[in-house]
């Protein structure tokens, strides 16, 4: 692999080409979580697969991608939580290019990370917009309680997004990791994939 | 089921208005609804900016998101009325749990500025085809591989989302069941999305020689082949949105 | 455009991918590239857009030379405008970028930097030249794939390049889109543009190609005009199998005929063959062979429509049955499709009922109907996830309860069968598409249900794989299996199938065997099908009876000359 930075801002047109492909895979996983009828987001696999295959700034891109287009068709609102997903790949992107895709357990640990990450993130943007609260009837309820027994807002409200994050985002990472796994070594070599797959 | 989208196609004078004045319309207050201290100012704003989509005609969609946004809003009267004591003066009590009157108007606030925001937004969403909008940013000078990433979106997702059922059909024609158990339909899970994503990837692969073939990587000026124009007044709408926002700043900073 | 002894190895690869491939195109002339899967077609294609090694990774070797530039130095950006380069997947070539069928025309436009007028003047002048004149303001993915295969082509040809470069353009169309696309390279031929197809159809090569280049395992097979590389004996099934004529004009006569004209110029001798009684049935009247016979396949008053109040099919009734080879035929939108998804139960019929090996697929999950019936469609990524070949061909026998081990024995005998075993360690999508389609088909067949289905298997295959497709069927047909097929290929129908049944409209317009219905001039319109080679040759020369298949022209003429010859009377 030649030796270019995993910072390098440079988009080969194939990168470009994957990243309006991660932002539908985003949105059919989503969908496909309701065919299947599974209680899960399932809504940024796209954004954890090119962040993985391309690296941090390619993962950053289609998080920012997402959002925007996540605004523009289905919920004005998340143009906020641009944020939080650009912040997701670029962790995804580094973490991965860190080795944490060779092993199931690795990718369960990029998976708590991320889950970490987002809501690190999301939660001064939930404070400063919306008071704390996320709209999760269940980590909204853990807010509540939290409070009231004497919790500054911003602890129980880091609590309340990362209940709903966690077992969202390992998921999430896992599918993507299994996904990665499969992948053709020509297509993986051509993304000029920063991540590493063990030899199997 | 369809893919998602908000754009109403309409031709009313909003749906004509050029997408920049629409968008610094809809930033300038977005960021005006977050700095107003008061729900009263607040009021006032929504319904600026629900006259504005009453002209464009996209009243019922903008009524179904305030109304999607629900039980969110209800989480802020529960979760701040519960634990935002202020002064401490109770406004009432319910299963023996006392609501304060300053959280349920904060409360309040926050459930204004979240539909300040979907109203504001939603001049520009509901009424603006998001081709038009990336037209508009690369004209001004918005870089070209951004902006192709950004609308090939609205073309490739119906390819893909349309796959959805052809692999849903030739999975449970090989044996896979996607009813059942959860245990069984999480192991559908990657059955379904697995032949989606190579698929995809394998489509971007050669969607990427086919943009390699007509120039994408040329190095040079480029052409924007339908230009969007200003529209009429451009310039004072988007002064009174901007207006709007720095009287929203004074407001804050003053109080 | 000149190539001179090229080399092209990819990142990783063992093999080289070109071995010394040398050939040059003029302007206004067009060089067809032929060979089997996997022969180095498309490196070529990509070398010459400068894709390698700046989009794939590879070491080239060798003089390339395109209007006077060096494509490995300067990369596809550079060669915008000179070289234009088409792929097999019409969608897959749509950018995006734009939602019109116009725009998108311009978008290569905006990217060269020309100014407007010169833009709105290119694009009309492509999209009239190519026919998409009147699909202007269409959505570029909502056209056909012959449309989508011209708009590409067309975009290409906008941008005004002296090399064009048209890999496969017809192998994932249908026979109607294939007509319009060779049309449309017809149409570009006809200026100064270097052409260089890649494309597998002796015929069409031998009718328009100035010379061809027969590549195998990145090899040069064999290089010159058209007409004398496909009359070289040495060069039997490269490509495409030879057009049947060329076969039954061989067979009789010693010599290859290219085309019609030829072959019956070459066969006028045999005109007295088909002078013998033949008692033909009109097809239709008698009940196909063997149709209550084990395992069986029966629509009953089967109604169902997509929409309600315009059916697709309305009280239809149809038994398939018997060990057998049974094609279903007809345009697209005739209903084979929907009558697939019914028999699978993927549909249920609004009213009526189909009965699969006597189970009411209604009553069924396609899971559990499984067991009876298994299928491989008609676009094999759909279902491809899996990282090994063999693991993918065994995954559906899996699902069915089977052992590992037993699993992938039986989907090893079918990869064997239709001569895919050796990438049974390789990727799926490692290998061209009619391979995966193959691969699709094995994993169907490893899953040992009474009734196969298979959904257009012959797309995109070479001479030697539909050579084993049809054996596989004729196998299958053997063990006490019903396979039912759909295919544009009418020479692979005639030569495959037990029984032919045309759908059009909803209805059943024919039924019967394959002399039936391929002689039956009605029942070919109806179903939108050209007739075969030895019928066209049995009517051109006058004879009473039409037979479908080569192999039974050739028998009956044969037969005819010993008997005449032994009688004294030729």
């Amino acid at each position: 692999m030649q030796a270019r930075s995993v910072w390098s801002l440079r988009l080969t047109t194939f990168m470009v080409a994957l990243i309006p492909i991660a932002v539908a895979v985003n949105f059919v996983g989503k969908y496909v979580a309701q065919v299947l009828r599974l209680p899960l987001w399932l809504d940024s696999i796209g954004t954890v697969l090119a962040a993985i295959l391309g690296g941090p700034v390619v993962g950053a891109l289609a998080g920012a991608v997402n959002n925007v287009f996540y605004g523009l068709v289905q919920d004005p609102v998340s143009f906020w939580y641009a944020v939080t997903s650009v912040f997701i790949g670029l962790a995804a992107g580094y973490l991965a290019y860190r080795g944490w895709t060779k092993t199931p357990a690795a990718a369960v640990g990029l998976g708590v990370a991320v889950a970490v990450v987002a809501a690190v993130v999301s939660t001064p943007l939930n404070v400063l917009l919306w008071g704390g609260t996320t709209g999760n009837v269940w980590g909204d309820a853990l807010f509540t309680s939290l409070r009231l027994s004497g919790f500054p807002v911003w602890i129980a409200s880091f609590l309340d997004e990362f209940v709903i994050d966690l077992p969202d985002k390992v998921i999430t990472v896992f599918v993507a990791y299994l996904i990665f796994r499969g992948l053709p070594e020509r297509l993986v070599a051509q993304a000029g994939a920063v991540a590493a797959r063990d030899a199997d | 089921m369809r893919p998602p989208s908000l754009y109403v196609p309409g031709s009313t004078p909003v749906h004509r208005a050029d997408p920049v004045t629409k968008g610094v319309w809809a930033a300038s207050l977005t960021l005006a609804g977050f700095l107003v201290p008061d729900w009263r100012g607040l009021a006032l704003l929504f319904l600026l900016n629900a006259a504005v989509l009453a002209r464009a005609g996209v009243l019922r969609r903008v009524a179904g998101l305030v109304l999607a946004s629900a039980l969110l809003v209800v989480t802020f009267f529960v979760a701040q009325g519960l634990t935002h004591a202020g002064s401490g003066e109770v406004a009432f009590r319910a299963a023996g749990l006392p609501f304060y009157r300053e959280g349920l108007v904060f409360a309040l606030t926050l459930a204004f500025r979240l539909w300040n925001t979907i109203l504001a937004m939603g001049v520009l969403v509901l009424t603006t085809r998001p081709q038009d909008l990336v037209a508009a940013l690369l004209m001004r000078g918005f870089p070209p591989r951004a902006g192709y990433a950004v609308a090939s979106v609205v073309q490739l997702l119906p390819t893909v989302w349309a796959a959805v059922a052809a692999v849903l059909d030739a999975q449970r024609s090989r044996g896979v069941e996607t009813d059942g158990g959860l245990g069984r339909r999480l192991r559908a899970l990657l059955p379904m999305l697995g032949p989606l994503v190579m698929a995809s990837l394998t489509a971007a692969q050669e969607r990427a020689v086919a943009l390699e073939v007509r120039g994408f990587s040329r190095k040079g000026p480029r052409t924007v082949f339908r230009p969007v124009a200003d529209m009429p007044g451009a310039l004072a709408v988007r002064s009174l949105g901007l207006a709007l926002f720095a009287a929203s700043a004074a407001w804050r900073a003053v109080l | 455009m000149r190539v001179a002894d090229v080399h092209v190895r990819y990142a990783l690869a063992r093999r080289e991918a070109l071995a010394g491939v040398s050939f040059a195109v003029e302007p206004g002339e067009l060089v067809a590239v032929t060979g089997p899967h996997g022969s180095g077609k498309t490196t070529l294609a990509y070398l010459l857009m400068g894709l390698l090694p700046h989009a794939f990774r590879a070491e080239v070797r060798g003089v390339v030379e395109v209007a006077g530039l060096d494509p490995v130095r300067e990369g596809p950006g550079g060669l915008a405008g000179v070289v234009g380069l088409t792929l097999q997947n019409p969608y897959n070539q749509i950018t995006g970028a734009r939602d019109t069928v116009y725009d998108e025309v311009a978008f290569g436009l905006e990217n060269l930097g020309l100014p407007r007028e010169e833009i709105a003047r290119r694009v009309e002048e492509a999209l009239s030249r190519f026919g998409l004149a009147r699909l202007s303001e269409r959505n570029p993915f909502s056209l056909s794939g012959g449309e989508a295969q011209r708009l590409a082509i067309a975009s290409v040809w906008a941008l005004a390049p002296r090399v064009l470069v048209l890999d496969e353009p017809t192998s994932q169309l249908d026979p109607r889109g294939a007509r319009e696309v060779m049309a449309a390279v017809a149409e570009a031929r006809r200026n100064d543009v270097a052409i260089v197809l890649v494309e597998h159809r002796a015929e069409w090569i031998a009718a328009s190609a100035d010379r061809v280049l027969v590549l195998d395992g990145g090899r040069p097979a064999a290089y010159g005009p058209a007409r004398s590389v496909y009359r070289d004996p040495g060069l039997a099934d490269l490509a495409r199998p030879l057009p049947a004529v060329a076969r039954i004009a061989e067979a009789l006569t010693g010599t290859r005929a290219l085309d019609d004209e030829e072959a019956l110029a070459l066969l006028r001798p045999f005109a007295g063959a088909g002078a013998g009684a033949g008692a033909a049935r009109r097809p239709g009247e008698v009940p196909p062979p063997a149709a209550d016979r084990p395992p069986r396949v029966e629509f009953e008053g089967v109604t169902f429509g997509y929409v309600p109040g315009t059916a697709v099919f309305e009280s239809f009734s149809l038994a398939l049955g018997g060990p057998g080879v049974t094609a279903l035929v007809g345009e697209n939108g005739g209903g084979k499709s929907t009558l697939l998804r019914l028999l699978l139960g993927l549909l249920r019929p609004q009213s009526g009922r189909v009965l699969v090996c006597g189970e009411d697929a209604a009553r069924r999950s396609p899971a559990e109907l499984a067991r009876q019936v298994a299928v491989a469609f008609q676009n094999p990524d759909d279902q491809l996830f899996l990282p090994k070949a063999l693991a993918e061909a065994a995954y559906g026998a899996r699902n069915l309860g089977r052992a590992k081990g037993e699993a992938e024995a039986e989907a090893l005998s079918a990869m064997e069968a239709l001569g895919i075993a050796a990438h049974r360690d390789r990727h799926p999508y490692d290998l061209g598409f009619g391979e995966r389609k193959l691969l699709t088909v094995a994993a169907a067949v490893a899953m040992r249900t009474p009734v196969v289905v298979l959904d257009e298997p012959t797309m995109a295959q070479d001479g030697p794989s539909l050579a084993r497709l049809r054996a596989l069927c004729r196998r299958l047909a053997e063990e006490g299996r019903l396979v039912v097929l759909t295919s544009h290929d009418v020479e692979f129908v005639a030569d495959v199938a037990d029984r032919v049944v045309v759908l059009a409209a909803g209805e059943v317009v024919c039924d019967g065997t394959p002399d039936e219905v391929f002689g039956s001039d009605e029942a070919l319109a109806r179903a939108g099908l050209a007739p075969t080679a030895a019928s066209r040759l049995a009517r051109a020369l006058g004879w009473r009876e039409r037979p479908a298949k080569a192999a039974c022209f050739v028998e009956r003429a044969r037969a005819w000359h010993d008997r005449s010859v032994g009688g004294g009377t030729a």
